[in-house]
């Protein structure tokens, strides 16, 4: 796994260890790619990210539940209502495309944001979600 | 007992080193001895690191393939078809968030890692069969 990733799969995990509880996690990589996949409890809180490193792209998942209702879930896959909105309709020439967005209200609402990091995830986490103690 | 071994990297760019690096490891005395035996030593571990690097791919390989086969199976589909349908429909999305997988942009990547992975470590399996 190249330098770069492994300290910045590090950087996640230890910045969740201190920002959270429970923290869970595995990597994995072959010779192009590299993932790594975390859960953690943020008092009754579910976090749950994902990073995959594939084709020269960070591919991220930073999602908080609360039980299997959807607080907050920033990603940038290729997801099919993020490229309407941002574009105004669905075509080929934006088939695939990485778009940062943030789904909200259980997945009912989608907003398109700035590429996000789990620096600025956690941050988002602190600033907008009180947890609640089990 | 230590050994100096000469790794082939294909990555490595040394115009003096090319194709190799050099990493101190320590062996058992009991298999120095036994390599002695069976000949030059450092051919002897180059095959044992071959045939090491060959088991372990395999055995990745088979992970990863075990993995797609499991996402095919949940999704009905395979990959590309996934990605495309996921990027390119969204009645299709709300589908399957409703029916499958309400956070299937974790299986996605999930899903890419095994599927583009297994390509991987085919492509080195048959570099490191070749040389």
């Amino acid at each position: 796994m190249d330098t770069e990733i492994t300290d910045n799969f590090a950087d996640i995990i230890a910045l969740a260890q201190a920002a959270f509880e429970q923290v869970d996690y595995v990597t994995d990589a072959t010779p192009k790619r590299a993932i790594l996949r975390l859960n953690a409890k943020y008092g009754q809180f579910r976090v749950f990210v994902t990073e995959l490193f594939s084709d020269g792209l960070r591919k991220y998942r930073y999602y908080i539940l609360y039980g299997d209702w959807v607080e907050a879930g920033f990603d940038n896959s290729p997801d099919s209502r993020a490229i309407r909105l941002k574009y105004g309709h669905i075509g080929k020439e934006h088939a695939g495309e990485h778009i940062p967005h943030l789904h909200q209200e259980d997945k009912t609402e989608l907003s398109l944001t700035e590429e996000m990091n789990f620096t600025a995830f956690v941050d988002w986490v602190k600033a907008n979600i009180q947890p609640i103690p089990h | 007992m230590k050994l100096y071994l000469g790794v082939q990297d294909l990555s490595w760019t040394s115009e003096l080193n090319r194709g190799f690096i050099m990493l101190t490891v320590s062996i058992k005395k009991e298999y120095a001895d036994i390599l002695t035996t069976f000949g030059e030593p450092q051919k002897a571990i180059d095959l044992a690191l071959q045939r090491y690097s060959i088991e372990q791919i395999t055995a990745k390989i088979v992970e990863l393939r075990q993995k797609e086969a499991m996402y095919q199976l949940k999704y009905g589909m395979d990959y590309p078809t996934f990605t495309q349908r996921m990027t390119e429909d969204e009645l299709f999305s709300e589908q399957v968030e409703a029916k499958v997988n309400k956070m299937w942009e974790f299986d996605l990547a999930d899903w890419e890692f095994c599927y583009k992975g297994v390509q991987d470590w085919t492509q080195k399996l048959q570099t490191i069969l070749l040389t």
